[in-house]
């Protein structure tokens, strides 16, 4: 299993108050979701609030009803970063089935970098 | 132009539609214009494929499947007495319908039943095992792939194992690539779908390579059907499962059990478009059973029911598929000897046989369906002392055979494409001095896989086995021997390869299972069994007691003749006792078992016997029991 996240910031930079939007790729036909929680990271929370937004798809698929389905489709998925107060922290986006969660299919480490 | 609220008074006055207008309106007000709150401008008008006529269907290769369509009135049962003969229906319970006594016309047009689950249908599964395409996006591909394993199974009655990534790559498409199921079609009607040997599937990047002799071991068919919502059902039940579109919301992801509703929840968002394969509905539920590709964690066990019109499951139309053609590769264990079941003729399924008279070849072939005469493809050769062993190779799925010649060595010859074209001569080989009949069947060891051989020789077994450098000489194995058969099996016993396994004749007029251990290639000696043998045995390895495609494993079949009649063994593989059984002696004036086989015909046993007056003749067996068939021709 491989899911290639290589394309993913590792870092984000970030001020008090500024909201910063980091695209994630879908793996939503596989089953899978991305959520995110904050590292272990005893008082760098709170720097930073990461979550994870779905968007409407871009276009709507045009097939006539009734006739030939059309292809498969992802919606777009968004890492929202919210900067809260200045400091580091550490958040992980984890991409996991939730029938499955405590197996996760990948999980990928964003700092974050809050300045005032 | 407007209409006024005077016109339509008339208008619904006219046409009898008892409703009223407001009533304190005047005639000459125009009717107010409600916004639909969207223009028209790229709206896309419904389409409606064309309907299936499922009269045209026939009776097909399911004899169950036959049955409900006689049923539902969409076949006369007397093309389904035709197809399957009465034995089998009598069977399935069919003879005590009315209509099969004198019924040339079908009955009266019926509707689906209320309820199809094609994972338990007249007592058995009819899906293969649930796959896992995470964490990659080809939905499409796992769907499409479902659906014609489970077509080969309902069509011939044979589990196989196909490739997910065969279609998804041979498109040219990767992991993280969305499809849909027009484009699997597309690339199954041109080039079919192969075996995960050929080219496996994988969730890193790699070029697409199948193995060369792909075209050997892939299974075909037509084009799919794109059928419309007002023949879903009736599919579902006349023929097979079907691959639906559907929307994918937040918590399909958590659906375990019960009947799937979205949620209306505004947490609950689109998170994308999928396909599964139906494979069956109940009204008492409103629900689609679905085959979805994500493992068995999801859902019950990796199916689930979606509740009808739910998450756009009934937008679009769905795709279904007849007519398979399976691949020789996948029924290489299902038969042995001179008897073939090839995937010729309309309904891919004809037999093949090869009869000697002690010199020459004689290549017969029956079709699959009604009238059941066989006819004489070609005759060639000089020197075959014996009914040659016949095989379907994935060397361009070319017809293939050996045997003992009247010289006493071993001769190969092959056709080509199916078995269209002439026969070739392959060359000589092998010891002097072989008695019996060759075991010969085609390995997984290398691909195109080796041919491998066994052949009694000097009260011994020998081996010999051909690459591409040609044919060389194994080890000899055994002791005591009297002949060998077309008993040479590559079971499903063993990893990375599978052991070869084969039964002989003893001198003491038993019969000995061998089998060659995987990967230290030594014979072991394994069991004796029966008594007062003195012709050569004909072994398969059957599907009889497979749940699905993973296992458990087949029964080893063997027939052999002793004192004039056939008799019958098997070994219980499927419930691990390994001992073998003698089940049945049938048949008259049989000198020799030439060619047995598990056919399309809902698992029937097929066997082939030299006669003593040197006459081929046809027997079966299905759940009633063996049956005598005609005498086909001089061997």
């Amino acid at each position: 299993m491989s899911v290639d996240l290589s394309a993913l910031p590792r870092r984000v930079t970030v001020q008090v108050g500024e909201v910063v939007e980091v695209p994630l790729p879908s793996f939503a036909g596989s089953g899978n979701l991305w959520t995110a929680r904050p590292a272990d990271q005893p008082g760098a929370a709170g720097a930073a609030v990461v979550s994870v937004r779905t968007e409407a798809a871009a276009a709507a698929p045009s097939s006539p009803a009734g006739g030939e389905p059309p292809s498969s489709y992802s919606s777009p998925v968004v890492a929202v970063v919210d900067g809260r107060a200045p400091g580091s922290t550490r958040w992980l986006l984890v991409l996991a089935r939730p029938f499955a969660p405590d197996t996760p299919t990948a999980v990928h480490e964003l700092d974050v970098d809050v300045s005032g | 132009m407007t209409m006024t609220f005077g016109e339509l008074r008339s208008l619904l006055h006219d046409t009898d539609r008892h409703w009223e207008t407001k009533l304190d309106v005047e005639d000459e007000r125009p009717l107010p214009h409600y916004p639909l709150g969207a223009t028209q401008e790229g709206l896309v008008p419904a389409e409606r494929p064309a309907r299936i006529d499922f009269r045209r269907l026939g009776p097909g290769t399911n004899p169950r499947l036959a049955v409900a369509r006689a049923e539902r009135g969409l076949v006369a049962p007397t093309d389904v007495r035709a197809a399957f003969g009465a034995p089998l229906l009598r069977r399935l319970g069919l003879d005590d319908l009315r209509e099969l006594a004198g019924g040339v016309e079908a009955p009266p047009l019926a509707g689906a039943p209320t309820s199809v689950d094609w994972r338990a249908r007249w007592g058995q599964s009819w899906i293969t095992t649930v796959r896992d395409q995470n964490p990659c996006q080809s939905c499409w591909a796992f769907a499409g792939t479902a659906l014609v394993e489970s077509m080969v199974r309902i069509e011939h009655a044979l589990w196989t194992r196909l490739s997910e990534g065969d279609p998804r790559d041979g498109v040219g498409k990767g992991c993280g690539d969305l499809g849909n199921l027009a484009e699997v079609s597309t690339f199954f009607t041109a080039n079919g779908i192969c075996d995960p040997g050929s080219w496996p599937w994988h969730t890193d990047a790699r070029a697409y390579a199948p193995t060369p002799d792909r075209n050997g071991r892939s299974v075909r068919g037509p084009a799919f059907d794109l059928i419309g919502s007002g023949d879903w059902k009736s599919y579902l039940d006349t023929v097979g499962p079907i691959v639906a579109w559907l929307e994918v919301y937040s918590d399909l992801f958590g659906y375990s059990s019960g009947v799937y509703q979205r949620s209306a929840a505004p947490s609950n968002t689109l998170q994308g478009a999928h396909f599964v394969l139906v494979i069956g509905y109940d009204d008492a539920l409103g629900a689609w059973l679905v085959k979805n590709s994500w493992g068995t964690s999801w859902g019950a066990g990796g199916f689930g029911w979606i509740g009808y019109g739910e998450t756009s499951i009934d937008t679009y139309g769905r795709y279904g598929l007849r007519n398979t053609n399976p691949d020789p590769w996948s029924k290489r264990r299902l038969h042995n000897g001179s008897l073939y079941e090839s995937g010729n003729g309309a309904l891919h399924r004809n037999l093949e046989v090869a009869g000697s008279n002690g010199n020459r070849v004689l290549h017969r072939w029956r079709e699959g369906g009604p009238p059941w005469t066989w006819g004489t493809a070609s005759s060639f050769a000089a020197d075959a002392a014996v009914c040659p062993t016949l095989v379907g190779t994935t060397f361009n799925r070319n017809m293939e055979i050996v045997y003992t010649t009247t010289g006493g060595r071993l001769h190969h010859w092959w056709t080509g494409g199916g078995g269209g074209g002439p026969w070739n001569d392959g060359g000589v080989f092998g010891p002097s001095g072989c008695s019996g009949v060759p075991g010969f069947v085609q390995g997984d060891y290398n691909a195109p896989g080796n041919f491998e051989v066994v052949i009694g020789v000097g009260g011994k077994l020998q081996h010999w086995w051909r690459d591409g450098g040609g044919w060389h000489a194994g080890p000899t194995f055994g002791s005591g021997i009297l002949l060998s058969g077309s008993a040479l099996v590559q079971g499903d016993y063993g990893s990375p390869h599978a052991n070869l396994e084969c039964v002989a004749t003893r001198t003491d007029g038993e019969l000995q299972h061998w089998w060659r251990h995987e990967p230290t290639f030594t014979w072991q000696a394994g069991p004796t069994f029966g008594g007062g043998i003195g012709t050569p045995p004909v072994m398969i390895q059957g599907q009889y007691g497979m749940r699905n495609e993973a296992g458990p494993h087949g029964n080893f079949e063997l027939c052999v003749a002793a004192a004039g009649k056939v008799q019958h063994w098997w070994r219980d593989n499927a419930s691990g006792s390994m001992q073998w059984h003698h089940s049945a002696d049938f048949g008259h004036d049989v000198a020799a078992v030439a060619g047995l086989c598990e056919s399309s015909w809902g698992m029937n046993l097929e066997v082939i016997v030299l006669r003593t007056d040197q006459q081929l003749q046809h027997y079966w067996r299905d759940g009633a029991g063996w049956h005598e068939g005609p005498v086909i021709g001089p061997a």
